[in-house]
């Protein structure tokens, strides 16, 4: 029996080409390293200032100063502990918003893709049931009528997300589902749950995580702009709520409104070029030979 | 010096790929001729540079990562490598026109048949009696004007229609040299032998050259008058197609031969070529085929072989060289045919 | 050498139903396979030749379980496939493998190869985490994937078709079936590769005593590797034989054109012998038809032929054709 002895040069393994690919833009680059500091800061915000953000002093409406680095609110407190306090809130829904949606969706798109048919027709239309509806107004609504705490907008975001994930889902299962890898696994008499879920689900998610950095870059946004509106939890220190105080002082206390500001600003850009690297990384391996 | 009828000399081509992986040899100092209304075949496995050859002939070539480094081709005495884009354009589908494999991918889905055959007439002839030539089109490769075909779309069609469409399309205007690039690879068999038919016939009804690129040896052995073997990017040999098959010169040829599977005879063991094609970013020392060849001399580990002429048959190999048959293969110096 | 089969089918039939749209009420109808009967020797090899629409891919799938079929019934080793639930199903499934045609596709390319040859090995209790890692070692180097240990880790798309090819006749073997069918294994592969592919199937079907049904629309690899071979044209069956006789003395015509469509490399040979060029296209499975099938392309048809339609009935000892040339109706009495 001959041997086949030539191999192939060793070419990268899948989590590497992703990360080599990545690497390529900078933008992308960029917006991971922000993200990281955000993380850091959120993780160690407590040694990275003296002051509690909620802690009122007789300090009031002072612009940046040696002491208060982003200067101090209407009613003395820091702003600066405010913003590094603020991460933890926005990260925290940001994530955790983006991961039930992703699970969500994922579970509902990949029965919807795998099974087709009246399975699929169903789900499909619950999820254009809530599709159709623009996500920061019913998440306005949910929060008006019942009543805010994060835990209530992390469930409303992810309730208003996942639609979108569960398509991008059922699309890749569509097609993986033809593939010949799907029938050989089912010839072998693997379960459809491992089909679905050891075999195809793995090819399936880089588009929906994807996704999913863009699903965090908007609940971040939508938790802020709840919180400007006065509808987020009030007994945590926001970013949104940063800005609803600073409202009568644009003008004149411009650090109230700057330095929130630019750290949603940046937190959604992030995520935002993080998202569209991954994006770009994931697809020539995908054109691979 | 040049026959007569020479259509195509293509003389020293080398068309490289820039990648990140390396620089890829893909068509290394290729030469070939074809004379008018000759049915010429370049035969090779996947990745010896055969599509890369015809691409270039063509300027079909995707620009990055491929290049076209060097090389004369000679159309009818003119050396269309000094030809400017525009210049270019009036051999590419006027004189010398291709063919592809997969016929789907070379139409248009959102165009009608009759629309894009038109098009190519109306690019070439100008719209003057432009039904008329469109349906003479049409049944010179078989296709019946009334049946309506002019207003399908491709994807109505079966594989063998859309092929006969491409072939009106690059038949519109009556070249001297079709290159067909394994135009029957994605078809049945008996459609297959249909168009192969058909090659013929417009091969000889339309005093036309035939350039078929294929891996498959039995459709070349049914079509052509005069076959090249490519290797890794070279022309290894060149010989009348009853030559070829029947005293194969070239030992990758010989296992090629050795190893086809045919209807026509059963065989007991199935003989195969040891090893497996070099990548063509980092080829071998000397011959390129000498990790795989079961005749290789030292020779052919110091310096690639140039060609010798055996009866009228071309063989890029040492064993054929007359100074290394003298030497025993210790040559170093070979001072033949360099093509 | 009518007892012992070890696979069979009675009137196995698929019709597909196409509808123009969601709503449509009056769907066609492909017959895509047509009450086949077949016959599976233990330990031969069996090809399936035929071209597009002929059926011979779905009736593999239904020979698998991988589509239920419309009517007929399959039998392995005397036994009701289609009556097989949960655990006997998945028995089934053990005993009876697929390789596939594309050797980029059939692997799961986010799946190393170690997986890849593992989880089968677990679900069919083969072996087990621990003496999985040798199990798979061993099967590599069966397929002549050398040395071994360095392809576990790695993934599909590092490697060449023949190499990804053998990865998948690893996992066909790897679970120890009794039946392989082999789904055009060698078409997507470089002619100086097939022979050492098809070499290697020989080989282990010897080593591991194993019933072949090759799946193939060239002829030329029917030749290397069948011992009996049927045709197939629009989901029937129109003559089956010992290959040998198959290639001496076709007596359908569809047989004698697809030898005469088939290129020989031998230009000697082309000029001698004849060509018989089929007008048209092979149909599409809706609406055959009426009476014999082949009727609208055949050289030689005759006035019955399109009215009635001809049945499989034995030419000689072996052999069995469907053509009112060799079975003229009104003659014959059928069985």
């Amino acid at each position: 029996m001959e041997a086949v002895n030539q191999i192939q040069p060793k070419r990268q393994s899948g989590a590497r080409t992703i990360w080599y690919q990545f690497r390529k833009s900078r933008a992308g680059v960029l917006g991971l390293a922000i993200i990281l500091i955000f993380i850091s800061v959120a993780f160690l915000a407590p040694e990275l200032t003296d002051f509690d953000p909620t802690v009122v002093s007789h300090d009031r409406l002072e612009s940046p100063t040696p002491r208060h680095y982003f200067g101090t609110d209407n009613v003395g407190k820091d702003v600066y502990s405010g913003v590094l306090f603020g991460a933890r809130v926005s990260l925290t829904v940001g994530i955790f918003a983006a991961l039930s949606s992703l699970i969500l969706g994922t579970l509902v798109g990949s029965i919807a893709g795998y099974y087709g048919g009246y399975v699929d027709s169903i789900l499909m239309r619950m999820s254009e049931l809530f599709q159709t509806m623009p996500r920061f107004f019913l998440a306005l609504v949910v929060v008006a009528m019942i009543g805010g705490g994060t835990g209530m907008i992390i469930l409303v975001l992810g309730i208003v997300s996942w639609p979108a994930t569960a398509r991008i889902i059922r699309a890749e299962f569509l097609a993986l589902r033809e593939q010949e890898f799907t029938e050989a696994a089912k010839a072998m008499g693997f379960s459809d749950i491992h089909i679905i879920f050891r075999e195809l689900l793995p090819n399936a998610l880089p588009p929906a995580i994807v996704r999913g950095t863009l699903d965090i870059a908007a609940a971040i946004l939508i938790e802020a702009g709840l919180s400007f509106f006065g509808l987020g939890d009030l007994s945590v220190a926001s970013w949104g709520q940063m800005l609803n105080r600073a409202q009568p002082y644009l003008a004149t206390a411009w650090w109230l409104s700057v330095f929130p500001g630019s750290a949603i600003f940046l937190a959604v850009l992030a995520f935002n070029l993080v998202g569209d690297a991954l994006n770009d990384a994931l697809n020539p391996e995908l054109k691979d030979r | 010096m040049p026959l007569e009828n020479e259509l195509l000399d293509v003389h020293n081509l080398q068309t490289y790929l820039f990648t990140s992986g390396g620089i890829v040899r893909a068509v290394d100092k290729v030469g070939l001729k074809i004379h008018e209304g000759e049915k010429v075949g370049l035969v090779g496995e996947s990745g010896c540079g055969k599509s890369m050859t015809a691409r270039s002939i063509l300027r079909l070539v995707p620009s990055p990562p491929a290049k076209i480094l060097d090389g004369e081709i000679r159309f009818k005495g003119l050396n269309l490598v000094t030809l400017t884009e525009k210049e270019f354009q009036k051999i590419r589908g006027v004189e010398i026109a291709m063919v592809f494999q997969d016929p789907m991918s070379y139409l248009n889905p959102t165009m009608r048949i009759g629309d894009q055959i038109g098009e190519a007439i109306w690019l070439h002839h100008g719209k003057d009696r432009l039904e008329e030539e469109m349906d003479r089109t049409l049944i010179l490769v078989g296709l019946q004007p009334e049946s309506g075909i002019k207003k399908r779309y491709p994807h109505e069609l079966s594989g063998g229609m859309r092929q006969r469409v491409l072939l009106a399309i690059a038949l519109s205007c009556r070249p001297r040299l079709l290159i067909a690039d394994e135009p029957t690879t994605a078809l049945d068999v008996t459609i297959q032998a249909q168009i192969l038919a058909l090659l013929d016939d417009l091969a000889a009804r339309l005093d036309m050259a035939l350039l078929l690129i294929s891996h498959d040896l039995g459709i070349v052995a049914e079509l052509c008058d005069r076959v090249y073997v490519m290797y890794a990017g070279q022309i290894v040999e060149e010989a009348a197609a009853l030559t070829l098959f029947e005293n194969p010169a070239h030992p990758y040829t010989q296992g090629l031969l050795k190893g086809v599977l045919s209807i026509d005879e059963y065989k007991p063991t199935l003989e195969t070529i040891q090893g497996t094609v070099p990548d063509l970013s980092a080829l071998p020392e000397g011959c390129r085929f000498r990790p795989r060849c079961d005749k290789a001399m030292a020779i052919c580990l110091q310096e690639p072989p140039m060609f010798s002429n055996i009866h009228g048959q071309a063989v890029r190999c040492w064993l054929y060289s007359q100074e290394v048959q003298h030497t025993g293969g210790d040559w170093k110096e070979a001072r033949l045919d360099e093509r | 050498m009518k007892d012992k089969w070890i696979l069979e089918t009675k009137g196995l039939t698929k019709y597909f139903e196409v509808r123009s749209g969601f709503l449509d009420l009056n769907p066609r109808i492909v017959h895509a396979v047509d009450h086949v009967d077949l016959h599976l020797y233990p330990k031969g090899t069996l090809a399936f030749v035929g071209e597009s629409g002929c059926g011979k891919s779905t009736l593999a799938r239904l020979l698998l379980r991988l589509c239920e079929p419309t009517s007929g019934s399959v039998h392995l080793l005397g036994k009701r496939v289609l009556n097989f639930k949960g655990e006997e199903l998945r028995s089934f499934r053990k005993h009876v493998q697929i390789i596939f045609q594309d050797p980029v596709a059939s692997l799961n390319p986010r799946k190393t190869i170690f997986k890849i040859l593992r989880d089968p090995l677990l679900l069919h209790g083969i072996a087990d985490r621990r003496t999985a890692q040798e199990y798979i070692i061993d099967l590599l180097e069966k397929v002549g994937l050398s040395p071994a240990s360095s392809y576990l880790d790695r993934y599909p798309r590092e490697f060449s078709g023949g190499q990804r090819q053998r990865i998948g006749i690893a996992r066909a073997i790897s679970v120890e079936p009794q039946v392989i069918i082999a789904d055009e294994p060698v078409s997507a592969l470089d002619i100086s590769v097939r022979a050492q592919i098809l070499t290697l199937l020989k080989d282990l079907q010897q080593e591991n005593d194993l019933t072949f049904l090759f799946i193939t629309h060239d002829l030329a690899v029917v030749r290397s590797i069948a011992q009996y071979v049927a045709v197939m044209y629009l989901g029937e069956i129109v003559e089956i034989a010992p290959v040998e006789e198959i290639f001496h003395d076709p007596l359908h015509p569809y047989t004698k054109a697809l030898l005469a469509a088939t290129p020989i490399p031998n230009p000697r040979k082309v000029k001698a012998r004849g060509k018989i060029i089929l007008p048209g296209e092979p149909p599409s499975g809706i609406d055959p038809p009426k009476g014999c099938r082949f009727h609208p392309r055949c050289p030689n048809v005759l006035p019955e032929c399109r009215e009635i339609k001809p049945a499989r009935l034995p030419a000689t000892n072996d052999r069995d054709v469907a053509c009112h040339l060799t079975h003229p109706p009104g003659l014959i009495t059928s069985t």
